[in-house]
């Protein structure tokens, strides 16, 4: 069973998405900030960490560069939950090494197929 | 000229004179004719003497009358300031009524002692021969000076008889030397 | 006063001057010496004349008494008169009678008496002369008289002459440099003041009248000309400041327009940036719970679904309130809001809205109201619930869990005063400043959902109600906004602002 590191600071959106994916098949882990997910990712090595952008203490870029640094959780696939509709934004993350984005607000087939795509690409 | 010289002029003269009696008179007397007239002209008688402007001047000769018809032609037509002049001869003194020349041709001196006297006081302007009228003067007196008649003037005789000489006239006058 | 062109004026003058006297006193010299020619010979001749009658009356006696001596002395007398150089008597027969010459030049006589009078011939005058004695003719006076009496009086006439002539053009030079000043010195003062003029573009500059003649006249014209140029100067100035003063008000204008187009553009593009962010959030929120009410399935329990409804029903308010707020800005800036006051209790009103409230509180929040006795208040209470909605939601909003809310409620001197303090994240000072600018928001609440028009929207209610709106703030300490405003509205209902 997959790990997924779900980080998003509206209660609504948190729940909703992770009971979504525990729904699909899999193992979810929350965070409401990316302080709390990037420790949260270093502990428990999820096999991908989906973070939202806008989040209080550590948003989601911040929280990207902070994975890349750390050599166990480098390889991690990380994907955002923007809603922003900035191509020079999405252009720079994925130009940082971002996998993928998903924009809010997104239907759920999306989400799924996005994760088991990153998933298989991933190990392989 | 000598004594002797004026003497034979004076000759000559008389000589002159004498042919003047018979028609023509003489040169000298044809002179005299002329002067008389011209005397007219340079004297100014009192105002009775001619009381009028028609009044004739008269011109009188007394004693012989040595000038023929010559005075007369000298006279005729002729006026002075408008009087007419007329001619009148004389044998006695007596005759003389109204004269203003008065021409005496005596020969004999005593007659001018005689008569010079009787004219005085009359307005009359006598006019004699210095050869002759020595002691009683006549006022104009002719004699010759180098063949030429010239005449001495009694200015005071004049202006006691009330004549006036013209200036011009007394200049021409001279004095008569005997000498 | 130097230059050419004046020094000619005046050297024109004195030289016209100067030829015209000059002109006038050599044709009155010479009709003079004209004049004086004829008269000198008609004299000379009178002269000669006279002479001739008075030798020839003296000489009447000499010729009638035929005495050429006393008439040599008679032409002696001519002595007396120099100019006569020859004389001699003819008898009425025209003979040679006396003869007289001057000095011892030798004239040869004519031979016989010639027509009687006296005229010129060569340089000399002769005359025949009749001497006459009472009617009658005796004879003729002959006289020769040179003319040196007439060249020696030309003489004199020309020394004369030459000296008026002489005189009168140094009196008229001497006049003339006089008199022309009064022509030539008001035209130098005019040219010099005109070149002065020209030089130093001064019309405020006059020239001096002199007199009151056509000069005189030229420089009152000319100055008139000047005031008129002045006034003229003036009013284009003025003119030239009035379409500067436009030309700098329409430039304000514009820029004024460009300005609040730039501002509406970026209004509009961080109204875009903004629309995006709230409303995706709201929405994804949506999108999730229909998303698990699909998978629910139909046996899934109903609790579940229920939640899920909850949610869609709060974050449609959520979007709701997102428009309110758009509206009410849409509104205000259009100045369609209608005031309507109504009489109500300040007590009750702000239970009701505490109340109202408590389903947006954190875990730990409270709202603790503090008033003072009745508070009767006439003002429009729509307006007034918007503004405590929001300031207590922020309070809420920007407050961590746990925090106490105070609201405080009172009325002094019929100025009600309410203060909303909270003990939340504050506002940076940096940026204080800016809290009440539409679409705003401060750095430090960039994370948290708002649209950064609430405060905007409650100063501008509380600018309806006649009041302000004044905040303290500490970073991370909290913060206290107070609004006053009068108790009882200066405006009846239904005025439109």
């Amino acid at each position: 069973m997959k790990t997924i590191l779900l980080i998003e600071d509206n209660l609504s959106i948190r729940e909703n998405t992770c009971e979504l994916l525990e729904l699909e098949g899999y193992k979810v882990i929350c965070a409401s900030n990316g302080k709390t997910g990037l420790q949260l990712a270093k502990k428990e090595l999820p096999d991908i960490i989906l973070s939202d952008v806008a989040m209080p203490m550590m948003n989601g870029h911040e929280l990207f560069a902070a994975l890349k640094k750390d050599s166990s959780t480098r390889d991690i696939p990380f994907v955002l939950l923007t809603s922003s509709v900035e191509k020079k934004e999405i252009q720079a993350a994925l130009e940082k090494g971002v996998n993928g984005f998903i924009g809010k607000p997104f239907e759920k087939d999306v989400l799924f197929q996005k994760i088991s795509f990153l998933l298989l690409e991933n190990n392989s | 000229m000598s004594n002797v010289g004026r003497v034979l002029v004076f000759l000559f003269l008389l000589n002159n004179l004498t042919l003047s009696a018979q028609g023509v008179p003489s040169k000298e007397h044809q002179i005299e004719a002329v002067f008389l007239f011209n005397f007219a002209q340079f004297v100014e008688w009192p105002a009775h003497a001619l009381p009028k402007a028609e009044a004739p001047i008269i011109i009188g000769v007394l004693g012989k009358n040595v000038f023929g018809t010559f005075l007369n032609d000298v006279v005729a037509n002729e006026r002075v300031k408008d009087h007419p002049v007329i001619v009148k001869y004389y044998d006695t003194i007596d005759e003389i009524t109204d004269c203003h020349i008065l021409f005496i041709n005596y020969t004999d001196i005593r007659q001018w002692d005689e008569i010079i006297p009787k004219l005085k006081g009359r307005s009359i302007l006598t006019v004699g021969d210095a050869n002759r009228d020595l002691k009683q003067r006549s006022m104009v007196r002719f004699f010759t000076k180098d063949d030429k008649i010239r005449f001495q003037i009694e200015p005071e005789a004049a202006k006691s008889a009330g004549l006036t000489i013209s200036s011009k006239l007394l200049r021409l006058a001279e004095n008569y030397n005997v000498n | 006063m130097k230059s050419p062109k004046n020094i000619s004026i005046q050297k024109k003058l004195l030289k016209f001057i100067l030829m015209i006297s000059g002109i006038i006193l050599f044709v009155t010299c010479i009709a003079f010496s004209v004049c004086e020619y004829y008269t000198f010979r008609s004299t000379t001749l009178l002269n000669l004349s006279t002479i001739g009658k008075v030798i020839a009356a003296n000489s009447t006696a000499a010729l009638a008494f035929d005495n050429n001596l006393d008439a040599e002395e008679i032409l002696t007398a001519l002595k007396a008169e120099s100019h006569v150089i020859a004389a001699c008597l003819y008898d009425k027969d025209g003979n040679l009678f006396s003869q007289y010459t001057s000095g011892s030049s030798v004239h040869p006589f004519p031979e016989k008496p010639e027509e009687d009078g006296y005229r010129f011939e060569h340089f000399y005058v002769i005359g025949f002369e009749p001497v006459i004695l009472g009617n009658n003719r005796l004879g003729t006076l002959y006289m020769k008289s040179d003319l040196k009496a007439m060249f020696a009086r030309f003489k004199i006439w020309g020394i004369i002459l030459i000296s008026v002539l002489l005189g009168g053009f140094a009196l008229a030079y001497f006049l003339s440099g006089i008199l022309q000043k009064s022509i030539s010195r008001p035209i130098l003062a005019l040219a010099e003041t005109v070149k002065e003029i020209s030089n130093v573009m001064d019309y405020s500059m006059r020239a001096k009248r002199s007199d009151n003649d056509e000069l005189g006249l030229l420089t009152t014209a000319f100055n008139q000309m000047l005031t008129q140029i002045q006034e003229q100067n003036l009013e284009i100035k003025s003119f030239n400041h009035m379409l500067e003063q436009k030309v700098i008000e329409r430039t304000l204008e514009l820029t004024d327009s460009l300005e609040r187009e730039q501002e509406m553009n970026e209004m509009k593009s961080r109204f875009v940036s903004m629309a995006s962010h709230e409303f995706r959030t709201p929405l994804t929120a949506i999108l999730s719970s229909i998303s698990l009410i699909e998978m629910y399935g139909t046996d899934q329990e109903d609790v579940k679904k229920g939640k899920q409804i909850e949610r869609i029903k709060s974050s449609v308010k959520n979007l709701t309130h997102i428009l309110n707020d758009f509206l009410s800005l849409e509104k205000m800036e259009h100045g369609k809001v209608e005031i309507e006051n109504e009489k109500f209790d300040l007590n009750e009103f702000s239970k009701d809205i505490i109340e109202e409230l408590k389903g947006m509180l954190k875990q730990g929040q409270s709202i603790n109201f503090s008033g003072g006795g009745v508070m009767d208040l006439f003002q429009d209470k729509t307006i007034l619930k918007n503004v405590l909605l929001n300031l207590l939601s922020n309070a809420i909003k920007y407050s961590e869990v746990d925090k106490e809310i105070n609201l405080l409620a009172s009325v002094s001197n019929n100025l009600v005063s309410i203060i909303v303090r909270d003990q939340g994240i504050g506002i940076p000072a940096g940026e204080q400043k800016n809290m009440f600018g539409k679409f705003f928001r401060a750095k430090n609440v960039s994370h948290i959902e708002g649209t950064g028009l609430g405060l905007n929207i409650v100063k501008k209610y509380i600018e309806l109600l006649d009041g302000t709106i004044c905040f303290e703030s500490k970073h991370k300490q909290g913060t206290s906004f107070t609004v006053e405003f009068p108790q009882n509205s200066k405006y009846e209902n239904n005025i439109a602002y």
